[in-house]
């Protein structure tokens, strides 16, 4: 087992008491035995917990609090007094209600027709750095990224036959003035030096004829960017693969790539 | 029933103001949220039950809720440090002074609250990840990374040892 890894599950376990881990609790306490430095760590982990729980414990509880909350229970609650009728209140407040309106309309339409800028907020930076820590912890996979965009508000099917180990960024594209759901791999290992890049974009029968996008363009001159299917697009989505023209083996799970500009 | 609220305050009324106080930084504040906490399980006294960590979890629920709901309504969350407010508002008594410079209070003071909330509840309530999730309505690793970060920032400063 990995230290970071070891780290990552004795914290998860923690606040369990280790038992909901199964199996992985026995793997835990085996690597522990085994590596001085993890267990070093456990041993400091442990020591700064409970140095935290004794010091927030650390309140002196006012004298004769328990006292108080016993008279205040066995305190009746007390009665409303009723507000005696007031000849002009209802006039002046029918004005001041009057008033109130118009100025919150106005107000409102105001804060409508001029957007203010927006300040960055703590909660904000905390947002950006929770999922960065989810990024890392898991990335993410084919059903995370489908329940991203369906909050998103975009309903698809993703591919099922590609490599999300290698996906790097999903959002969404503008094609033709209609939002289209885009997933970026990358394959660092790739030879010669520079990283392999692959942009695919989701293509529904909802939004577009699928036919009309038969038969695939060839590269425009000035660029090296090339055009493909993915071999599983069918009838309701169609994946339209952008590359360089290296070999698409790293992406594609089966390795059935007959691609379109092959064929022509 | 009213006798399961009595038995209530003597089991739990010393934790629950310590952990009002981690919560606002003021005694006054903190005893006012202790009452609350019992007066509301008085008034639903018929409704409660009595197995084991219930009431303290129930007590602790209800006492976050009302002190989210006090803040709200002071409209003072996003603006809120309690360091300043406590310096420049009130003059603290004695027994406030005492508390406020413990050693990790001024640390704590300053801390954002979503760090400091999971952070009260775990090593304080001794809450598990996944119970201050449920309560607070975040994913468990959402927990897990801001109880990690509000350590780490406490650590920091309070000049412990230890790792990320």
């Amino acid at each position: 087992m990995d230290c970071d890894l070891f780290k990552y599950l004795w914290r998860l376990g923690k606040g369990e008491s280790h038992r909901e881990l199964g199996e992985a609790f026995t793997t835990l306490r085996s690597h522990e035995a085994s590596c001085s430095l993890c267990k070093a760590w456990v041993t400091q982990e442990l020591a700064l917990d409970q140095h935290l729980s004794q010091e927030l414990a650390r309140v002196d509880v006012p004298v004769d609090m328990i006292k108080r909350i016993r008279q205040r229970l066995a305190t009746p609650p007390t009665e409303p007094v009723p507000i005696k009728a007031n000849p002009m209140r209802g006039w002046n407040l029918k004005r001041v209600a009057w008033v109130a309106v118009v100025v919150l309309l106005i107000g409102t339409g105001t804060l409508i027709l001029l957007p203010q800028p927006k300040p960055v907020t703590d909660d904000s930076w905390n947002l950006f750095w929770d999922d960065c820590f989810a990024w890392e912890v898991s990335p993410p996979d084919r059903d995370r990224v489908s329940a991203w965009f369906a909050t998103m508000g975009i309903r698809t099917e993703l591919p099922l036959d590609v490599n999300y180990q290698h996906l790097v960024s999903h959002g969404l594209a503008v094609w033709d003035g209609r939002l289209v759901p885009q997933l970026v791999f990358a394959n660092p290992s790739s030879s010669g030096g520079r990283p392999s890049i692959a942009k695919v974009l989701v293509f529904s029968s909802k939004q577009f004829q699928l036919d009309s996008l038969f038969p695939l363009p060839g590269s425009q001159g000035g660029t090296r960017s090339r055009i493909d299917f993915l071999p599983e697009s069918n009838e309701k989505s169609l994946y339209l693969v952008t590359h360089a023209g290296e070999k698409l083996d790293w992406l594609i799970e089966s390795m059935v790539s007959t691609t379109q500009s092959e064929s022509r | 029933m009213a006798q399961l609220v009595e038995e209530w305050i003597d089991l739990h009324a010393d934790f629950l103001y310590r952990l009002a106080f981690r919560f606002c930084s003021n005694s006054a504040d903190a005893e006012d949220l202790v009452q609350e906490a019992f007066l509301k399980a008085k008034e639903n006294e018929d409704n409660l039950t009595s197995g084991p960590g219930e009431g303290r979890a129930w007590l602790v629920r209800v006492m976050r809720n009302s002190w989210l709901l006090k803040l709200r309504k002071d409209r003072r969350k996003r603006d809120w440090d309690p360091a300043w407010v406590g310096e420049i508002l009130q003059v603290p008594s004695e027994e406030d002074a005492t508390n406020r410079f413990a050693d990790i209070q001024p640390h704590l003071d300053k801390m954002p609250w979503t760090f400091r909330e999971p952070l009260v509840l775990h090593y304080l309530a001794e809450l598990s990840y996944r119970e201050i999730a449920q309560q607070l309505d975040v994913p468990m690793g959402t927990v897990m990374s801001r109880i990690a970060r509000g350590r780490s920032w406490l650590r920091n400063r309070l000049g412990l040892r230890g790792s990320d």
